[in-house]
Formats: C-alpha cells, structure tokens, sequence
C-alpha cells in the first residue's frame, strides 16, 4: 500500500490508528534520545580525560521495541471493524479480495483480534488489529465479507474464547464438543477431563498389588 | 401416489483411506448428488501453537516439522526461520539462502508426487503411485545424504543452514533433475490423454475465480481457478526474485486443471533448481546465532509459497526466551474450506476425485 492509500484509509475511518507510523515515529524519538545522552556522555567522558579522572561507564542502550510489519497496520476500533473491511474489500483502490486469516493475540490487559487482509491484484498485504477488552470478549464477524473467514473466526472462538457476533454457525472447531476452557489463552490450565481421570483410576485399582502381593485377575 | 424423496446424512471417515488422513466429512446426499458436505476437522489437532510459546525460538524449528504439514517439513522450516530472522535482525549468508531454495523446491517435487501418487490410487491407477514413489525415494535420498533424515529434517537453522552440502551432492543433485524431467513428461503421457481420468476430473469440481479467492484457497487451488498469484513473486523471500520461473494458471478451476498447474509446478521447480545450482556462492551456510536468542519486541508476519499454498508465520516476541505467540496460517485449513463450494452438486463417487485434488494434508489442517 502506498503512503496515500493508507492517509485516504485513515480519513476515511477517522478512529482508525496506524501503528507502523506511530512505531516509526516512536523509534524516532528513541533514537534522539539515545543520541542526547551519547552526546553527554562523550562530553563527560572528555572533561574525565582532561581532569585525569577515570572515564564514566559506559552506556548500554536498552533494545526499543522493533515492529517489522511487512504491511501496514492499522489498529480498529471493535464497532467499525465490518464496515472498515467491507470498504477496504470493494474499494478498487484498495481490492483485498482475500482474508489470509482472522487470530488473536492474549495479552495481559486485552485480546487483540489480528486480521491478514491480502489483495491479489495489486499485491499490497493489510493488517487490521482490533483491541477487545478481557471481560467482555465479542467483536462482529466479518463472514458476510468474506466467507473465508468461518473457520478462521471458529478456530479464534474455539481456542481463544472470543465471541464472534453474526457468524452463521459458531462452534468448536479443533477441541470436542464438551471441552471445557480455551487453550490458546495464557491464563489455561489444562485439567484431565472426568472420564480420563476414572479409567485411569480403574486401572490404578486393577494393577495394584493385595496384601499378599498377588495381583487380582481380571475376571 | 407421488414419489417422495428424503435427505440422506452420510458420514464418511475419519477412518477413510481416501480422506488422506482423520478427516470426516458429514455429506447430505439427495439420492446420489451431494447438496451439502460440512467437513469435521480437529482429530489430529495437537496445539502446535501454544508448545511453540514453551519452547525456544532455536527448539522451535524442530516442532515445525512434527506439528505442522509432515510432508513438507522444509517449506514449514523455512517459514519459521524467516520469520524469526526478519523478527531479530538476523542476516543469512548468501550460500545458505540458495541452498534453501534448492531444498524448497526439491521438498515441493517430493510433495507434489506424493500428491500425484495418492490421487492415481484415489481414481484406480496404481501405476502412476508406483511411478511417483520411485521417483519421490530419490528425492529423499539427497534430503538423507545432507539431512540425515528423509522426512523431518530440521536441517535450517535460525541465520541459515545446519551445514553445508557434502562434496559430490551438487552433481547429484543435478543427475536426478536430468533423471526426473522426462518422468514428468511420462506422468502427462500416462494420464491427461487417458480417458477414464480426463473423465473423472474434466469439469468436475469447479470452483470459480471469484469464491476461489473469498474463502481463503491459494496456491495451485487458486491458480487452477485463475488467479495468477503467486508469493515468490508477488513478495519474493530467499533469493527468488533473483530466479527465473513461470507461474503456471489455469482458468476452468476444475480437477484436471489443478492436476495440470501441478505438474508444470514440477517442472519450474527442476528450472528453479539448476539455476541455484548454476548460481550457488562459496562461503559461510550459517550465521552465528546465540542459542539462547532474546529478539527484541515485536512481531513479524512472514509469507511464504508451500507446495500446498501461502503458508504464513506471525511471530510475536514480548523479548523473552520463547515467542509470546506464533500462529500458523496453514494453507490446507483454508483449501480445505474451499471444498465445501467444490463438491455441492457433485456425485459420491467424484468426492475421491474432488478430495484428492485440492491436496490436504491433515497435520497441517488440524496442527
């Protein structure tokens, strides 16, 4: 996508935020101030010389957060996600006519439900992230704008336990039915289910030794 | 009296020989057209992602090949490294970027005669399984000679290579393309003239250029229908864009197309390989990496072209020791999701054809 397509996206969604730039921009200000305190440094580090006293230590930059998107990245408010991805599919300019896949990310404080919107006329890659809140997990299902996105958003729903909204047929997808919990989340703990944990126990029952250390048979 | 008919619910698998593995389909049958298929996926579903989030990026590589796509353990490596690479910063050397298209593209024959193999089986010629197996033994022996290992390989590493090529594989190497091009040519002879195949897979199967790219199918499902797309060249990664190769389409979006863009796939490959061959620097295969590497805060999402499609990695580091979260766009779970459209209208017997062409592989649905 080039810089105007993304500044016509972002006038047109004016909620949307696109944080490859403000990584850009925040790298930047990292970088200046990095630069300041070596420029310091070296100046007292000279003065050290001059006086004859041992040079200061020496800094250690710590590593600022590096976001290398391939695409731009655009961070959507959970509301105008269908109508965002709707546009960016019908619009010429734009024409992501395929949905790579729909995930999320469990973060400490929220989900952050992660779309790959290709185009492949133009060969230009979008992402779409959309911040949803912890206790309350849901967003609309984009399904209805490509109908690629079922499975995705059931496999998101399965493991992630995050409610997509309008989707026709919202279940389970990789775990059985009756599973309890969603294991992408940080915050899982996996438990045997009930079943597992009695034949176990049978078996634990079968083997064990009597007291005069014969086992019984298995009638 | 007037006839009634009523729906049939038929399950097929998951213990089905020509599902390719535990997949179920739960078909509704109107006498013996199918008016709906819903696939039940899931049965060899082992998490992949969230062991990848307690391991190491360096462990990780090895998890790539068991978790994911089985017969493709090299493209799925491959995905892995690059992103972890474009992730910390990592330059790879020159030698080992080529040595990593050559093994791509030998590991995209390897999985393409599979494929050609099983769908013979599928549709009752057994020569053409034969044929493919003889041919695909070889490509195992040079992944053994290099690898060690014939099907999990974990040969590349994060900044390159394992090690480099023994002396006297590159003239093998270049032996079994001169070997393997005029096999291809025999597989064309044997069936894209033979009636009874052009018969089970001439326009059956059709899906449109249009549904093709809005449920999510890519590679040669979605060249097959028209869609001259292609992630080697459309975002070029390793050395690719310094190769010269063609992307096969096809526009009617049936079987027989698939089968078609398939073949001459294969035959790109053997082009894309003797010119790395031709090209192959001297020098290092690895960059020094720390076993223990910490990249720095982030993420990175990283396409890649497999055998079966866009296969993608999105990595997100919280620069600890392990990743904070890798997901793997699978291309199988999404060509899987393409079938549904494929075999509405279709009869039972033209499931087998259907099935096998849109090449699935179960590990890699499921992960």
């Amino acid at each position: 996508m080039t810089p105007e397509r993304v500044a016509a996206l972002l006038g047109r969604f004016p909620h949307l935020r696109d944080l490859a730039a403000e990584a850009v921009v925040s790298q930047a200000r990292a970088d200046e101030a990095w630069a300041a305190k070596e420029r310091e440094w070296q100046a007292a580090a000279a003065q050290a010389k001059a006086e004859g006293k041992p040079a200061p230590r020496p800094l250690r930059r710590e590593d600022p957060p590096v976001h290398r998107y391939r695409a731009p990245t655009f961070e959507v408010p959970r509301d105008e996600i269908v109508d965002v991805c709707r546009w960016l599919r019908d619009n010429p300019e734009y024409d992501m006519t395929q949905l790579e896949f729909v995930s999320a990310v469990d973060w400490p404080d929220r989900f952050e439900v992660v779309y790959l919107l290709v185009s492949m006329s133009r060969g230009h890659t979008a992402v779409l992230k959309a911040p949803v809140p912890k206790d309350d997990p849901r967003i609309a299902s984009v399904v209805d704008v490509w109908r690629g996105a079922d499975w995705h958003e059931r496999e998101a729903y399965d493991l992630f336990g995050i409610t997509f909204e309008g989707h026709p047929d919202l279940r389970r997808i990789m775990m059985s039915a009756d599973w309890k919990g969603h294991p992408l989340r940080k915050d899982y703990v996996y438990e045997d289910p009930a079943w597992l944990v009695e034949v176990a126990a049978q078996r634990q029952r079968e083997i064990a030794p009597t007291q005069d250390g014969e086992r019984p048979s298995r009638a | 009296m007037p006839l009634r008919t009523e729906e049939l619910l038929l399950n097929m698998g998951p213990q089905h020989p020509s599902t390719h593995g535990v997949l179920r389909l739960v078909l509704t049958l109107d006498g013996e057209n199918i008016t709906d298929v819903r696939p039940d996926i899931g049965y060899l579903h082992s998490s992949v992602e969230k062991m990848m989030e307690h391991r190491t990026y360096v462990q990780n590589v090895a998890l790539t090949d068991r978790g994911m796509d089985y017969l493709i353990a090299l493209n799925n490596e491959a995905a892995y490294c690059l992103a972890v690479e474009a992730l910390a910063g990592v330059e790879v050397p020159e030698r080992a970027r080529y040595i990593r298209v050559i093994f791509q593209e030998l590991n995209r024959i390897a999985s393409h005669l599979v494929w050609l193999g099983t769908w013979g089986i599928d549709l009752g010629a057994t020569t053409v399984f034969l044929w493919c197996f003889r041919e695909r033994e070889r490509v195992l022996d040079l992944f053994e000679q290099v690898t060690g290992g014939r099907l999990h390989h974990v040969y590349f590493r994060i900044g390159g290579v394992y090690a480099d090529v023994p002396d006297g594989w590159t003239g093998a190497c270049r032996d079994f393309l001169d070997y393997f091009l005029p096999r291809v040519d025999e597989y064309h002879q044997l069936l894209t003239q033979n009636p009874i195949f052009e018969a089970r897979t001439r326009g059956v199967g059709v899906i449109g250029r249009r549904e093709a790219a809005a449920m999510g199918a890519s590679g040669p499902v979605a060249r097959a229908s028209g869609i001259a797309y292609d992630v080697r060249k459309a975002a070029p990664y390793e050395v690719y864009d310094r190769l010269e190769f063609d992307v096969p389409v096809q526009t009617s979006g049936d079987c027989l197309a698939r089968y078609l863009v398939r073949l001459e796939e294969m035959r790109q490959s053997v082009r894309i390989i003797r010119q790395a061959l031709k090209d192959l620097p001297a020098g290092e295969v690895r960059a020094r990496v720390p076993v223990a590497m910490k990249p720095p805060r982030g993420e990175v999402y990283v396409r890649t072209e497999s055998p079966r499609g866009t296969l993608g990695m999105y990595v997100v580091s919280d620069g600890g020791e392990t990743p904070y979260r890798v997901k793997i766009r699978a291309p199988s779970f999404s060509n899987l999701y393409a079938l549904t459209e494929m075999m509405r209208g279709w009869k039972i017997a033209d499931i087998i054809a259907i099935l096998g062409s849109i090449d699935i592989v179960l590990s890699d649905v499921d992960r």
